[in-house]
């Protein structure tokens, strides 16, 4: 019996029901339309961007994609669900796109290697900076609020080595965990640490440059 | 002590919260005595308010398309 004061946990079934990305797929995979236009609703845009990283050409990263769906409603993909359907919706991508990016002879390598990323900081030998940095001409309120700004941000990522782009992109814009991150890229907790450090850093320089 | 330098290229961990107790600490009270790397945290920070913003502001797939995949390509 329900009564007015039960809260959500004494009577499960009145809960505002927010239909997971598990059960999704399992309806999906049964034949419901709806279901499936509401997953790739939620995950086409960003697994597209995400694409993007590994082959440069729109119409390529969307062929990608768009196979990776199919093989998901084909049952050529099986979801274990020893993660996320979103950490292993962007690993089938990844895989996918990273065949197609080898054809072409362009190849993210993940390895890591000196870029200087932090040199551009200006240290003195014992580790203290020369000078502070110059403070920037927006707050970060109107950063946030500004059409201009997504500009900015959008090329300063582009600008990026595309290994440090594909992390950034992952771990900052899709919200992935670490291990997440490792998982669908293949690469070590080290090279993703460090490649996401480097990438942010140099985000930053490329706003620096902008908003000084 | 960390220099300017170790909390430079510690502020993205710092940031993900991914430090040992004892080094966020350290990095933290660096940052409340330079003013420099303060500036210069505070920047990384508003740098991955935008990216996350980025992420957010991303549109979704057209659904007529969407249905016209699920058509198509549905295992029977």
């Amino acid at each position: 019996m329900c009564y007015s004061r039960r809260t959500a946990l004494d009577c499960p079934d009145m809960s505002p029901t927010v239909p997971s990305e598990d059960a999704l797929l399992d309806r999906a995979l049964n034949g419901d339309e709806d279901a499936f236009v509401e997953l790739v609703d939620l995950y086409h845009a960003p697994l597209l961007r995400f694409a993007r990283t590994f082959v440069r050409q729109p119409s390529q990263a969307e062929d990608v994609v768009q196979d990776a769906w199919v093989g998901v409603l084909r049952g050529l993909e099986r979801f274990e669900r020893r993660s996320s359907f979103k950490t292993w919706m962007f690993r089938i991508v990844a895989n996918r796109a990273k065949t197609r990016a080898v054809r072409e002879q362009r190849y993210v390598q993940f390895d890591v290697q000196e870029d200087g990323a932090d040199a551009a900081e200006n240290f003195t030998e014992d580790g203290r900076r020369n000078a502070p940095p110059r403070e920037w001409k927006m707050t970060p309120e109107r950063l946030l609020l500004s059409v201009e700004t997504r500009a900015l941000i959008e090329a300063a990522l582009e600008q990026l080595p595309d290994n440090q782009r594909v992390v950034v992109t992952l771990r900052d814009l899709e919200g992935l965990e670490a291990a997440d991150v490792c998982n669908v890229l293949s690469i070590s907790e080290t090279n993703q640490r460090v490649l996401l450090h480097r990438g942010r850093t140099k985000v930053r320089s490329a706003l620096a440059a902008a908003l000084e | 002590m960390l220099s300017c330098r170790d909390v430079a290229d510690l502020t993205s961990d710092y940031l993900n919260r991914d430090l040992p107790l004892r080094r966020h600490l350290a990095v933290r009270l660096h940052l409340l005595m330079c003013v420099g790397c303060r500036r210069y945290y505070r920047q990384m920070r508003t740098t991955l308010a935008m990216l996350r913003q980025l992420g957010r502001d991303t549109t979704g797939a057209s659904a007529d398309r969407a249905r016209d995949l699920f058509r198509s390509h549905r295992s029977v």
